[in-house]
């Protein structure tokens, strides 16, 4: 079965500066994929890109592919028009903005803003068939229907995130993208929307793509990870390998440098620096300039290669079994193809 | 037992708007040992944040008192004396500093408004810089829009640095930094508390923070300190429930992620409208019969030094209950 | 950066207009260039132009409404006075006016603004009070009042459109010191025991002055036009030349229907081209501190 979501160098520029630096991705049907990555690193503008809501001034390249169930034909959003596109948005694929919160208007009731969004893609429903389907929306996302005639200013800000979530729900789409759902929230509100979006996924069969710079939550909820660096994807893999083996020096600094409850206490070595200046990027891999094992061949761009079986790593020195001290590269790695 | 840095005692701060009384701490009794990092943890809403404001006697008081060394702080010139001994630091990097002021301006405030000259502020100034790793020559005469969150955060724990406090209360320090940059921050604020002795009181809603730096913490819910303890009996061994449900609902970044029970239902009640009894009883997962009518103290549960606020580890009450249920 | 809006990423990357500096809006755009130009060049002449006018503007003859000749390079009034002399010399009294009214509305509003949101409570509210008043009254009627009853001299046009001005410039001023007195750093500086004073001082007036100066240069357009509009009426100085003593002159003589254009059109295109640069001027600079003031990054 071919998947639902295929994107193929993905890039993004703004006057000349790369923001999304080729981006590759395959999201099966179902799947959860989380994009983890600091601030800045291009993860909300892929998204954006993926539903072609770039802001103007961003000039976005690459193939992207979508194969939604039902649908005839794949649908290449890459080759869209606006006017194609607003037929895909919403239908196929939704997003849940990033301080979604206060995404919502807030002059209008709860209500007819979702009925808004069901009237775009099904004009012909009528006036009570939509209103049921609002209440059956709010009711999956574990709010009692009358919350819908309140106004957002009523609702609590986890009242808030879940009415976004039923928004992004309107129109069945086969795919979600939810961008940081949960930074807002409180641990308790966190774990309850997490929860809300793994019952969706069993009940709905939903894919989900989920943004977010917290790794633990990624980990909760999702299949598969990409670890996003300066607009590029410098590892990907399972959930489970990513985090118990990462394979990219940048993976494996950020993950010593949470505090885990369990584990050990004092504060963690820090990753010196800070990401790079898309402006100026560095030369080959661009997490060079903070990488421990940086070497010469570092200089040429490294690309994101299979080291492990379903695992991916950009580093020339991957795989890699143990860790040694930083400034350290065993001489052998330097034969490395 | 050694003297308390700062000690609160049955502390209340309330708000009113209208008609309405929020009772944002509705009885806080709390003790900051001098050197130590105690963590102040809780939801948003619980009044930490409150707490750390009422701590520094910047909200007037509805009950309760404050003692700093011993001795009670009151009237204006206590508080001064308190001020220069315990400093704050807040969340938003962005909003902390001055836009139209240098660093050079900021971090030497605190002693310009304490009367000091342009001159003997000069070194302190450098010496604060230096300590949190900002080169004075290259960042005195910037302006904080030239700085990244990082670094703006450095200049306000440096501003904090120039009275030699003996204490640093940090309200959200990292939250909103980056992940890689966290840990730069947490490790100048530690490397502080080593050297320096400074003690330090971390106000977060961040579990893992806690666990990973504190000494001891305390749990907050609704204006109220639930449970205390060493940091680790708390959260390895919590005694309240709902310090249970906040550790369990800490998400991990391991495979499996944690968090398999079913996280708390419903949400923080408002603070104008506390629940009778056990302030979390409707929330509570093992509730029983006088936990609606009766608000119990904090009761020795668990570890050595710790406490809860429930009733399951009241001697007659609770004596048929175990937390884990 | 916390990402805290969609478009924090790539705007951040794109790098807004207004992050120019001024001196980059002024000189580099059309409309910089347009506006300091044209300014510049009515300040010289308010400054000079008695001295570089052909003739005395006073100076009567007896070749009254003629039309522009070598002599006279844009005829003559009903007078016999030369045009274009009263032209050059008329900048005068609308700079002067207009800026010095600006400056009265400016330390007017700014002082009342700054009061009444710093301080809030009794002081807030009767102050709100007054700057309601005064935003409600329509302007001109008012003026036009004022005028009346006093002597119509310069002085009394800086004072009276300086009064009926404030009220717009207050409103902004409290509305930003409202949000400023919640800020963090002014929150650690009370936490230090900062006076009012310092903290008024340190804090509040340099974050709140780019905002004052970019409105009080809107202002001076409002001022020059108001001007221009009272001494149309007949309630400017007597004694001496503005554009809109030219204007009302031309029509208390009859000028539009001798079809005396040369007396009628440049005044009021002085006017409306020094009203035009000062408000592109000012639009620049709100442009300038926009972004500024949005958020600090």
């Amino acid at each position: 079965m071919s998947a639902l979501l295929e994107v193929a160098d993905l890039r993004v520029e703004v006057r000349g500066q790369r923001i999304v630096d080729g981006v590759d991705l395959t999201l099966e049907r179902g799947e959860a994929l989380g994009l983890a990555g600091e601030s800045g690193c291009g993860k909300t503008t892929t998204a954006l890109a993926l539903m072609k809501l770039l802001p103007g001034g961003l000039t976005q390249s690459g193939a992207i592919t979508l194969r939604p169930p039902g649908a005839e034909e794949p649908i290449n959003v890459g080759r869209r028009t606006e006017a194609g596109m607003q037929l895909v948005r919403w239908r196929h694929i939704s997003l849940v903005f990033q301080g979604a919160m206060n995404s919502l208007d807030p002059v209008k009731r709860v209500e007819p803003q979702i009925s808004e969004a069901i009237h775009l893609h099904e004009a012909k429903l009528r006036p009570r068939d939509v209103r049921e389907r609002v209440a059956d929306l709010l009711k999956t996302v574990g709010l009692t229907p009358a919350l819908g005639s309140r106004y957002p200013h009523q609702l609590s800000g986890g009242q808030r995130q879940r009415v976004m979530i039923a928004l992004a729900l309107a129109c069945n789409p086969s795919l979600v993208i939810a961008d940081e759902p949960t930074t807002a929230l409180d641990v308790v509100m966190q774990a309850q929307v997490l929860k809300l979006l793994e019952r969706l996924r069993e009940d709905l069969g939903l894919a989900l793509i989920l943004i977010s710079h917290d790794l633990g939550v990624l980990a909760e909820t999702c299949d598969r990870i990409a670890v996003m660096y300066a607009g590029r994807i410098v590892e990907t893999g399972p959930v489970r390998s990513v985090f118990d083996d990462p394979q990219h020096p940048y993976t494996k600094r950020l993950l010593d440098s949470l505090p885990v409850i369990g584990g050990a206490r004092g504060v963690a070595v820090p990753i010196p620096g800070a990401p790079p200046d898309p402006g100026n990027p560095p030369e080959g891999c661009s997490f060079r300039p903070r990488c421990p094992y940086e070497a010469e061949r570092c200089l040429a761009g490294p690309e994101l290669r299979e080291v492990r079986p379903g695992q991916a790593a950009a580093c020339h020195f991957a795989p890699w079994s143990e860790w040694p001290e930083p400034g350290a590269v065993p001489a052998e790695r330097e034969a490395l193809p | 037992m050694s003297e308390a840095l700062l000690e609160v005692e049955n502390l209340a701060v309330e708000f009113r708007s209208g008609r309405n009384r929020a009772r944002a701490l509705d009885g806080v009794s709390l003790d900051w040992r001098p050197g130590e990092i105690l963590g102040v943890v809780g939801e948003s809403g619980c009044g930490k944040s409150t707490l750390a404001r009422a701590m520094l006697g910047l909200l007037p008081l509805a009950r309760g008192e404050v003692a700093l060394g011993g001795r009670a702080v009151e009237g204006k010139d206590d508080i001064a004396g308190l001020r220069r001994r315990v400093q704050m630091i807040f969340q938003d990097p962005y909003q902390t500093l001055n836009p139209r002021q240098r660093v050079g301006a900021i971090v030497a405030e605190p002693l310009r408004v304490q009367g000091a000259g342009a001159g003997e502020a000069g070194e302190s100034v450098r010496r604060a810089l230096g300590e949190v790793g900002l080169e004075p020559e290259r960042y005195l005469d910037r302006y904080p829009h030239q700085l990244s969150g990082g670094q703006r955060q450095r200049v306000a724990i440096a501003a904090a640095l120039v009275l030699e406090p003996d204490g640093l209360i940090c309200d959200e320090p990292v939250s909103m930094l980056d992940a890689s940059v966290r840990a730069q921050i947490l490790s100048v604020l530690v490397e502080l508390q080593r050297r320096r002795g400074l003690a330090l009181m971390f106000i977060t809603h961040d579990l893992s923070l806690a666990w990973s730096l504190c000494d001891r913490l305390a749990v907050m819910y609704l204006g109220r300190v639930v449970e205390r303890g060493s940091a680790v009996d708390v959260i390895e061994r919590p005694q309240h429930p709902y310090t249970r449900a906040l550790v369990d609902a800490v998400p991990v970044p391991a495979a499996g992620g944690g968090g398999e029970r079913e996280p708390l239902a419903g949400e923080l009640p408002d603070a104008t409208a506390i629940p009778s009894g056990c302030r979390f009883h409707p929330r509570c997962p093992r509730r029983f019969e006088p936990c609606d009518s009766v608000d119990p103290p904090l009761l020795a549960a668990g570890g050595e030094g710790q406490l809860a606020a429930c009733l399951l580890h009241d001697p007659v009450a609770g004596a048929e209950h175990t937390v884990d249920g | 950066m916390s990402g805290s809006a969609i478009t924090v990423s790539a705007v951040d990357a794109t790098g807004e207009a207004g992050e120019r500096s001024v001196r980059e809006l002024m000189l580099g755009t059309w409309r910089g260039r347009f506006g300091v130009g044209v300014l510049g060049l009515f300040c010289f002449l308010a400054v000079f132009g008695s001295l570089v006018a052909p003739d005395d503007p006073f100076a009567s003859s007896l070749d009254v409404m003629a039309p522009p000749s070598a002599e006279h390079l844009l005829g003559t009034t009903e007078q016999g006075s030369d045009v274009f002399s009263q032209l050059l010399v008329g900048a005068r009294v609308s700079i002067v006016v207009g800026f010095a009214a600006a400056l009265i509305s400016a330390l007017l509003g700014s002082a009342v603004g700054l009061a009444s949101g710093y301080f809030g409570g009794w002081t807030d509210r009767i102050l709100d009070a007054l700057e309601n008043w005064f935003l409600v009254i329509p302007t001109l009627p008012l003026m036009i009042v004022l005028a009346r009853l006093l002597d119509p001299s310069l002085t009394v046009l800086i004072v009276v459109i300086g009064l009926t001005s404030w009220a717009g410039t207050g409103r902004i001023v409290r509305a930003q010191v409202l949000t400023l007195r919640e800020r963090a750093f002014v929150e650690r500086a009370r936490a230090l025991g900062a006076s009012d004073t310092y903290i008024i001082r340190t804090h509040i007036l340099p974050n709140t002055a780019p905002l004052i100066f970019a409105n009080t240069v809107l202002i001076v357009a409002v001022a020059i036009l108001s001007e221009a509009a009272l001494s149309f009426l007949g309630l400017g100085d007597p004694t001496r030349i503005s554009w809109g003593t030219m204007l009302e002159n031309a029509f208390e003589s009859g000028a539009p229907s001798a079809e005396a254009w040369w007396y009628v059109i440049p005044p009021g295109l002085c006017i409306t081209m020094l009203v035009l640069a000062v408000a592109l001027i000012g639009f620049l600079f709100e442009e300038h501190i926009n972004p500024r003031l949005r958020d600090q990054r």
